[in-house]
């Protein structure tokens, strides 16, 4: 009853005009931004986030998810009619999506993504209303060595399961941490690697570091992409609906990828793109129609867009009551309440519950907005689709230098985004996935003060976070995914090193 | 037919290194073929390719399958460019292929079968679904008619390759295929390499960083000093940093070809911002950033660029001054 009194509680927050009008916004613009191919739900938050310091924090915390699952759902369109992923989750989208559009059904597939994704939205709503108040009240009793173990489990698990070499994603985490070491330490006040640099006295702003490292080096790599262009399928209005019997097929794959996304949104390090892609996995073996997987089954689109919907909300379960962000767009959360002087915890539930309601109740009205934009709204997209790139991205420039200068009215904000815009493309290039860094580098400044405080507290004896339980627990989790990873990795050496001697090539 | 008559009057060595690339890797038949010439049209040459090919005995032949690259290999920019090209036509080149992983295990119980790579001609397929379909079917087949198949399937490459030779046209077609020659790929040295320039780089970094933090002060287990974290961080990143070059020493080359004229444009366009947004104000700033940024698309005229970049700076003046009431001047010294 408790949840359901709460609920009500975040549905009057959220439905105030204010609260409901930056719900459209975010929802709106996120899944603009989404629909352009190559530019994913990242992008889009950092560029909304210098918008966000303007309102107060539970609308700016309402708008921010508005345009991250209004992103991720704006990605499948792209996936759908041009086959060009929009978000890297919608990869998956795209393995039937593309052929359900050649076969003359892009209508309907987006109708059932549009579906899915709400009843992937919802799933994942109640799982967050109904688990994250047991977990915040578990959370009170952490001391400072359990935040640092759980921060540190946090780490190494999006840093492992990244995409490409784990060895590469760990040193991208720890660049990261060090990137976040750089202005004046807030426990001595001495300066860090400033080099004189007045502006860097107050550390690199997180907008500055994901407009660079997402917005600059996305928008480089899809400039090609979108030149070599690609055909877009037009829709046949008239076979917009599914069939009954079609409506009864998707019904099953969406619950179980609804429940699926809402289990790995909620753990730290997997995110959208592994929920989508084991549900998909799953939905493959005990689908009726799994033969025909991979050439067009409605099944087939709804199961990965639910499970990206549905992790896309229980994502905030650990960045909220923890304040450990499970992904790259929850790390962007965290900093964003940070700058509004929220630090995300367990006590936030107690603190500020109208906050934490808001947002709750805020995915229903979002996710029945984003069903309204795409299902009668469906053309302004696919018309979105036909503008030539080459109009869209000077335009895309403008506004991240707009945003990144708004922070301080600065220009050396823009210098600083130059370099890391142009050392996140190198690092791209070279296969260095900028998704740790950027989390390692939120997590940073954290992760040092519970290790201060863990070494006062225990009076210089390391040996404090294998004492306490709660700690020596997360800790060994981390050992055990760092040895699972080393393990794997040398086995791939080993393998790509035994086909190397082969004349294959 | 220029391409043609080109070939046939070239000397020798030209001859051979126009013929090499229609013909994946395999240099003695790419000279018994240019003995045949003159050629009198393209199928007479596609037709002493298919000669050449059938007068392979079995060890040759095998040699010459094996020469093959995968589909979509692990290195695609180990492939002749050729074969880079056919490749990306489907997106297999890239690392994020959605058929990566099932290739993969095809390509290994392909392999494992008959001892050489599945070979196929994909200009002859629409789309990678029937590729697969093929794929799947052939893996069932004999090993005999595989044999015979692979010979079947090159000449259909080489075929095909004659056909855009033929049809890019003249002065083109025989430049592409002299730089084909000379080198696979122009950024291999860079690409080669990732592995250890990478880490490298963060090996400077983190010696950087342990040295830092030493100078900060590391302070004692009890009470951390500014430069204990910089410097366990440091140290962690440089262990990290020198297995990188070890284990990646080659890495899986780059993800992409890279944009370099692209990116030019964008990292310009930050700069010209951030030289004129306070000098010049808000909209000058913002319309010359449209401006060098739209730089590289050489299908805009001067007058959409200019239209464009007034659009979106009269359409910031009203989003962000007007409207959103930011602290910008729209012009300055005007």
């Amino acid at each position: 009853m408790d949840i359901l009194a709460n609920f009500a509680q975040g549905l009057s927050i959220v439905l105030q005009p204010e609260n409901l009008m930056y719900c459209f916004i975010g929802v709106f613009l996120g899944t603009f931004i989404g629909v352009l191919p190559g530019i994913g739900s990242l992008a889009a938050i950092a560029m909304i986030l210098p918008l966000s310091f303007y309102l107060d924090p539970t609308s700016a915390l309402v708008m921010i998810a508005g345009v991250y699952y209004g992103a991720e759902y704006g990605g499948s369109i792209a996936s759908i009619l041009m086959n060009i992923p929009g978000t890297p989750a919608a990869s998956i989208t795209c393995i039937d999506g593309y052929p359900l559009a050649k076969k003359g059904r892009a209508g309907v597939a987006l109708f059932s993504t549009a579906m899915a994704s709400f009843g992937g939205g919802i799933i994942g709503m109640l799982v967050m209303a109904a688990l994250a108040p047991s977990l915040a009240q578990l959370a009170l009793s952490f001391g400072p060595p359990d935040y640092f173990a759980v921060i540190l489990l946090g780490l190494v698990a999006a840093s492992a399961v990244s995409n490409g070499s784990a060895l590469k994603g760990i040193a991208m985490v720890v660049l990261g941490l060090m990137l976040g070491t750089i202005g004046i330490d807030l426990t001595t006040g001495d300066q860090r690697f400033t080099m004189g640099i007045p502006e860097l006295r107050d550390g690199v702003h997180i907008v500055i570091v994901a407009m660079g490292l997402f917005g600059v080096s996305e928008l480089i790599a899809s400039i090609r992409d979108n030149r070599e262009g690609s055909t877009t399928q037009s829709i046949d209005y008239n076979d917009f609906y599914p069939s009954k019997a079609e409506w009864k097929s998707l019904l099953s794959p969406i619950l179980r990828g609804g429940s699926i996304g809402s289990f790995f949104g909620a753990l730290p390090g997997t995110g959208q793109t592994i929920a989508a892609a084991i549900a998909y996995a799953v939905e493959k073996r005990i689908s009726p129609q799994k033969k025909k997987f991979g050439t067009g089954v409605l099944p087939a689109v709804a199961v990965p867009e639910a499970a990206n919907n549905s992790a896309t909300q229980t994502a905030f379960i650990p960045t909220l009551t923890l304040g450990v962000p499970g992904s790259p767009p929850m790390a962007l959360v965290i900093g964003a309440l940070m700058i509004h002087g929220i630090t995300p915890g367990p006590r936030l539930l107690t603190e500020a519950p109208d906050m934490f309601w808001g947002l709750v109740a805020s995915f229903l009205i979002g996710n029945i907005m984003l069903l309204i934009l795409n299902i009668p709204l469906i053309g302004i997209w696919t018309r979105l689709l036909k503008i030539p790139y080459k109009y869209m991205y000077p335009t895309i420039m403008v506004l991240i230098c707009m945003g990144v200068y708004s922070l301080n009215n600065n220009v050396f904000d823009i210098w600083l985004t130059l370099v890391i815009g142009a050392i996140g493309y190198v690092m791209r290039l070279y296969r260095f996935e900028p998704a740790p860094l950027l989390i390692g580098f939120v997590l940073g400044p954290l992760m040092e003060e519970h290790l201060r405080r863990s070494m006062l507290l225990a009076r210089g004896d390391a040996m404090v976070f294998l004492e306490r339980p709660i700690s020596a627990t997360l800790i060994a989790i981390t050992v055990g995914i760092l040895a699972f990873t080393v393990y794997k990795s040398i086995s791939n050496y080993r393998h790509v090193r035994t086909s190397k001697t082969q004349p294959t090539k | 037919m220029n391409t043609l008559s080109k070939l046939n009057d070239a000397d020798d060595d030209l001859a051979l290194s126009m013929i090499l690339p229609l013909i994946e890797r395999a240099p003695i038949v790419a000279k018994r073929v240019s003995e045949h010439r003159p050629f009198a049209d393209d199928k007479a040459l596609c037709d002493a390719i298919l000669h050449e090919l059938r007068k392979l005995n079995e060890e040759e032949s095998l040699a010459l399958f094996r020469a093959h690259p995968e589909l979509a290999p692990n290195q695609p920019h180990l492939m002749t460019e050729a074969s880079q090209q056919e490749q990306a036509r489907h997106g297999l080149t890239s690392q994020d292929s959605q058929y990566r992983e099932k290739l993969s295990s095809l390509n290994d119980q392909y392999q494992e079968k008959f001892g050489f790579p599945f070979i196929v001609a994909l200009a002859c397929h629409e789309d990678m679904g029937s590729v697969i379909q093929s794929f799947e079917m052939r893996l069932a087949d004999s090993r005999e008619a595989e044999v015979q198949r692979a010979i079947e399937q090159i000449h259909a490459v080489s075929s095909a390759r004659v056909q855009t030779l033929s049809s890019v046209g003249n002065t083109n077609a025989e430049s592409k295929t002299m730089h084909s020659v000379k080198s696979n790929h122009p950024t291999s040295s860079l690409a080669v390499w990732s592995g250890v320039i990478g880490g490298g780089v963060l090996f400077i970094i983190s010696v950087v960083f342990v040295i830092g933090g030493i100078e900060l002060g590391l302070g004692s287990p009890f009470r951390l000093g500014t430069g204990a974290f910089p410097f366990i961080t440091g140290l962690i990143l440089g262990a990290l940093s020198l297995a990188i070059c070890f284990y990646e020493l080659r890495g899986d080359g780059l993800s992409s070809t890279p944009d370099w004229i692209g990116s030019a444009a964008i990292c310009a366009a930050l700069a010209v911002f951030a030289l004129t947004a306070e000098r010049l104000g808000l909209v000058p700033a913002a319309f010359l950033t449209v401006f060098v940024a739209s730089l590289p698309e050489r299908n805009l005229s001067l007058v959409s660029k200019t239209v464009l970049g007034s659009c979106v700076g009269i359409a910031c003046w009203i989003l962000f001054i007007e409207l959103l009431n930011l602290p910008f001047k729209p012009f300055v010294g005007f």
